[in-house]
């Protein structure tokens, strides 16, 4: 494999996303629902089970949107990838909220 | 000197195939989760015991120590992105050292995956025969073999990268760009399995 760089033609120029604060966000809302569930768990807090569920969903797709926008540089990059991404990523919430609800 | 024609997407056909790969591995996991997801709450009650009380599947994991684990791979997700910009700006130091940071992290999140393997079925019990421990396993395990795939390629990239079979550079890091790609794809899987499995 040439180790030749080919510039994606639809590259686009851009600064580098502020990595630090996108590791705290993720490590900070893995903590919030880390809390929430041991508190829920222990009792501490009452919240409906289907609730519980639909804060988790929607909190760790938000965590795969970050990594898949800044990590992946979706954001930055051709649309075919978040095209070539996207649509099996969407069958897969799809096919397990049906599943959940 | 061959020429090679330019992509016809305007893409390089590396990078556009391994957004393919991760498209498949996409479909891939759904399908696992999703088998876990249906099998999980199907063992009859009294299947799993604890202290001496019937407990469900779920109820046998180890929900904190999971949670440090996951940032454990989220950390080693920052590294390899902190690798790329350094070897973009030519900074091998930073590059190099931020790749042995990934491998580490990567190494001691399946040490304590293989851990956590051990209490749930010497200590906990837990069978690959109840539909809660085959559905788990098979999940968890076909992740682990992805990050154990990741590391393999991480030690092949640093033989590289310490100059055993030439180099990085801000004009070659193709390798690292698509390593990245990776391995945030397989962060990106356990952060969804932490929720789905560990948590609901």
């Amino acid at each position: 494999m040439s180790g030749e760089y080919h510039e994606d033609a639809e590259l686009k120029e851009h600064k580098h996303p502020n990595y630090f604060a996108v590791y705290i966000a993720l490590a900070a809302i893995t903590a919030l629902i880390t809390i929430i569930e041991m508190m829920s768990h222990n009792g501490i807090i009452n919240v409906p089970r289907a609730s519980l569920i639909t804060i988790y969903l929607i909190f760790s797709i938000s965590k795969a949107v970050l990594v898949a926008m800044f990590y992946m540089h979706l954001k930055y990059d051709s649309l075919l990838y978040t095209v070539l991404f996207g649509v099996p990523a969407i069958f897969a919430v799809v096919f397990f909220t049906l599943i959940l609800i | 000197m061959t020429v090679h024609p330019p992509p016809s997407l305007g893409l390089d056909n590396r990078k556009f195939g391994m957004w393919g790969f991760v498209s498949s591995e996409v479909l891939f996991f759904s399908v696992l989760i999703a088998n876990f997801l249906v099998l999980s709450k199907q063992d009859p009650p009294g299947t799993f015991e604890m202290h001496g009380q019937i407990v469900s599947g779920r109820e046998l994991l180890d929900i904190p120590l999971t949670a440090f684990n996951t940032f454990v791979l989220l950390t080693s997700s920052f590294t390899v992105v902190i690798a790329l910009k350094a070897i973009q700006e030519d900074k091998q130091f930073l590059f190099r050292l931020a790749l042995l940071i990934t491998g580490a992290f990567g190494t001691f999140f399946i040490g304590v995956q293989a851990y956590e393997y051990y209490q749930l079925i010497a200590v906990e019990g837990l069978s690959f025969s109840s539909l809660f421990g085959g559905a788990f396993f098979t999940l968890t395990g076909f992740h682990g073999a992805h990050v154990v795939g990741g590391l393999i390629w991480l030690l092949i990239i640093l033989f590289k990268a310490f100059g055993v079979m030439g180099g990085f550079s801000s004009k070659d890091y193709m390798g690292i760009e698509i390593f990245g790609l990776y391995w945030h794809f397989v962060d990106i899987v356990w952060l969804l399995l932490f929720s789905l499995v560990y948590l609901i």
